[in-house]
């Protein structure tokens, strides 16, 4: 009969798909073809807020419902910022960034991941805030601030006021901040540059001071 | 369609043809794996619920590449689990793709059966994600890997307002929350899968979930054996500050990188967009089929009510109403929308009542008439009746070993008093050649085709037919060496008979009427 010679094939075949399946399995994918070392830009920054306050009278404020009431009201928007990368005096970033959301006052996001060949270079990150017509101020118009002892309508708002704006201004990056480094990766290695907030300044991270 | 399309698809199906002979003839067409890719599937998800609960018991959000590799490391009651079960997923992905690919060249796709189309290609795409939050909850160059591709690309879409990605590069340890998130979207999606699963097969009554337990067994003790003896090993831990040339990588998940990778996440977005939409288009395409194959009817002045045809239909598109006309206690009525005009209730219906229009008992002895009657027809020779998606391919085998060959839509519409006329007229025998069981694209015809011919279903071939001059045989497309044996077989049993002497007088629809009557009576 000839059914033997089918069957030992017929198992063969089993055997060879199964093991062709496992080996498709974990094979070698190419994950990044390029070998160069990588500099990388990651951060994430709440963008400082460039306000012009003034005081309301006490004619003014009536005027507003009593749980809108601000002594001090400021208007003004989320600065931008100028982000420029130099590898060995060349400029390889030159570019404004701003927060995200409709109005940018959500946190400026930076993420790059630029090329650069192995070896030594000097780099320079710097991410420096966008100057903007018609503000000038970013600590808000002090004369404006009201005498919060004085104030007798709006109680102790006004100091809780104030500190909310100081905090903000706190917790919002430097105007300036460059970073000036020399590199020497190796292929392959990624060199990260990012925000570190207890020192409020540009860092650079390789593998040995990952977190 | 257009002309190029109709090209790829006859060559394709040739192909389709060729392999399911080969594998018929190794594995018999019972055990053939091509037939059964859709209830592999299932059966590997079984495995995979299995042997991921168990690895469960040994993952750690908190340290989640450590854990798999002392899980790898150990040879009795981990590694070849772990192996199993990537293998059982990878096996999932190869059946799905013939089982797709099945339907496609089958044209299983428009009017009622588009939702198994369209809740096909939502579990592919759950399979996928379920892959995808496999390899990253290992953690290994790989996972991490698809892990930031998979964030590039879902950064693109306007949906997150902090980008995942960030949570990759490096700055900060990856919070274990994040892990945590990915084992719950991994234990959480085979739920989702078991439920559009559900839906995938609402439409079908009877719907074959599982494999023959031999086929599924020998599936799964194939992969347990690569498993042991090709033991899985740990690819490198991940590392934000490297980027390795190669990783250790699961094509079957991980198809797409290459193709991502290198372009812009929104081109990736507009060209998977694309092929998706184009997927999901085809239902749409093909709307036009419809006109050929409109929904089957009943003739009320004909139905019985005998339930047969509710019974039998594969699609559960048959209803019985009650009836108060005095005729009988039922009739039958057909839901369009749920018809696929698939014809196997015209088989059903003793008295002929039944069956998409022109495609009924009645239409078809009327046919078999006129080719009875024509003065070609020889007396003593046989018939083969051939299945238009499946023996008819085989025809120039069939009239080469003698038959003469006579072509009907699917072998399942067949009534039986065709087979019988074809005997009343002097045929030396009549061959039902209908495609193996597994294979017929209106699901049930080889079944109960067998079951009227030999096990007395409605509407049996009438106990006056002479079985001997009747044979019932299995052959796809591409299986005309079997088709030509068959011919060969009934020959041979009917040259033992006398020659037959014609015998048309008969009035088959008044006889198949009057035994309807007297049934339902
Ligand atoms: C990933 C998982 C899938 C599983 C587990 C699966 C499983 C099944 C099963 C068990 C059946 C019933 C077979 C029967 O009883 O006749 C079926 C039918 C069907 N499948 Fe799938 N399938 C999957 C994916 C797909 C895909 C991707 C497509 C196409 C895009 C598809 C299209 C169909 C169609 C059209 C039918 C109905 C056949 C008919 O109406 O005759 N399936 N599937
Ligand atoms: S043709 Fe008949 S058997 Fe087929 S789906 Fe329609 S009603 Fe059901
Ligand atoms: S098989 Fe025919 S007689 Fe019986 S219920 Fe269906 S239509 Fe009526």
């Amino acid at each position: 009969m000839s059914i033997r010679p089918l069957a030992v094939l017929g198992a063969a075949l089993a055997v060879v798909g199964t093991v062709g399946t496992a080996a498709l399995s974990r094979a070698p994918l190419a994950a990044y073809p390029d070998d160069s070392p990588v500099l990388r830009l990651a951060w994430s920054v709440r963008p400082e807020r460039i306000e012009r306050c003034r005081t309301l009278s006490d004619a003014e404020l009536a005027d507003v419902p009593a749980h809108m009431r601000q002594r001090v009201q400021c208007e003004g928007r989320s600065a931008a910022y100028r982000l420029a990368v130099t590898v060995d005096g060349g400029t390889v970033v030159d570019t404004v960034v701003t927060g995200g959301g409709a109005r940018s006052d959500r946190p400026v996001y930076v993420f790059r991941e630029l090329a650069i060949p192995a070896g030594r270079h000097a780099v320079v990150v710097r991410f420096e805030r966008e100057p903007m017509a018609g503000v000038d101020s970013t600590a808000g118009d002090s004369s404006a601030v009201a005498d919060a002892a004085a104030d007798t309508l709006m109680a102790g708002r006004v100091g809780r006021e104030a500190e909310e704006r100081t905090r903000r201004q706190g917790e919002a990056v430097p105007a300036l901040m460059e970073l000036v480094t020399d590199v020497r990766p190796l292929a392959r290695e990624v060199m990260l540059v990012t925000y570190d907030i207890d020192r409020r300044a540009l860092v650079l991270r390789t593998r040995d001071d990952a977190p | 369609m257009p002309a190029v399309v109709t090209a790829i698809e006859r060559a394709c199906r040739r192909l389709l043809g060729a392999a399911d002979a080969a594998a018929n003839r190794l594995y018999g067409w019972r055990y053939n794996p091509l037939y059964q890719s859709g209830t592999i599937v299932v059966a590997m998800f079984l495995v995979l619920i299995g042997t991921g609960l168990w690895l469960l018991l040994f993952y750690r959000v908190g340290d989640p590449w450590g854990s798999v590799a002392r899980l790898t490391a150990n040879p009795w009651t981990g590694n070849w689990v772990r192996g199993l079960h990537r293998y059982a997923s990878d096996a999932a992905i190869v059946a799905t793709a013939i089982h797709a690919a099945r339907m496609v060249l089958q044209h299983r796709f428009w009017g009622p059966r588009a939702l198994a189309w369209f809740s096909g290609l939502v579990l592919v795409g759950l399979v996928l994600i379920l892959g995808w939050t496999g390899y990253v909850m290992v953690w290994d160059t790989f996972g991490q890997r698809i892990a930031i591709e998979g964030a590039r690309l879902l950064d693109a879409l306007p949906i997150l307002s902090e980008p995942v990605e960030r949570a990759f590069t490096g700055e900060r340890a990856l919070p274990g929350a994040f892990f945590f998130l990915n084992l719950f979207a991994h234990v959480a999606l085979p739920l989702g899968l078991g439920l559009v699963l559900w839906v995938h097969v609402s439409r079908l009554a009877r719907p074959t979930l599982l494999p023959p337990k031999r086929l599924g067994w020998t599936i799964v003790g194939l992969l347990t054996a690569v498993a042991v003896a090709w033991p899985l090993s740990m690819a490198p831990i991940a590392d934000p500050f490297f980027r390795p040339a190669t990783v250790p990588a699961d094509y079957f998940f991980a198809f797409w990188l290459p193709f991502s990778r290198d372009i812009p996440a929104d081109y990736a977005w507009i060209g998977g967009g694309l092929a998706v939409l184009a997927l999901l288009l085809v239902p749409r395409w093909n709307r036009g089929e419809r006109a050929h194959r409109p929904a089957s009817e009943v003739d009320e002045a004909i139905c019985t009510g005998c339930w047969q045809c509710f019974h039998d239909c594969p699609y559960d598109a048959i209803r019985m109403l009650e009836r108060h006309d005095g005729r009988a206690d039922h009739v039958a009525r057909v839901t369009p929308d749920l018809c696929v005009s698939c014809g196997i209730c015209a088989g059903s219906c003793a008295p002929m009542g039944v069956g998409p229009p022109g495609r009924t008992g009645r239409d078809q002895l009327e046919e078999v008439r006129s080719f009875l009657g024509s003065p070609e027809r020889v007396p003593g020779e046989i018939i083969a009746i051939t299945c238009a998606h499946g023996a008819l391919t085989s025809g120039p085998a069939l009239r080469a070993a003698g038959a003469v060959v006579y072509p009907v839509d699917c072998a399942g519409n067949l009534h039986s008093s065709v087979v019988e006329l074809g005997i009343r007229a002097g045929a030396g025998g009549v061959l039902v050649l209908a495609c193996p069981p597994r294979d017929c694209r209106n699901r049930e015809g080889p079944k109960w085709t067998g079951e009227r011919i030999y096990h007395d279903r409605d509407a049996e071939l009438q106990a006056r037919v002479d079985r001997r001059r009747v044979a019932l045989a299995y052959a796809g497309p591409g299986e005309a060496s079997e088709a030509a044996q068959a011919v060969a077989r009934l020959q041979a049993a009917a040259a033992a008979l006398a020659v037959p002497e014609p015998d048309a007088d008969l009035d088959l629809v008044a006889a198949c009427e009057a035994t309807a009557a007297v049934e339902a009576s």
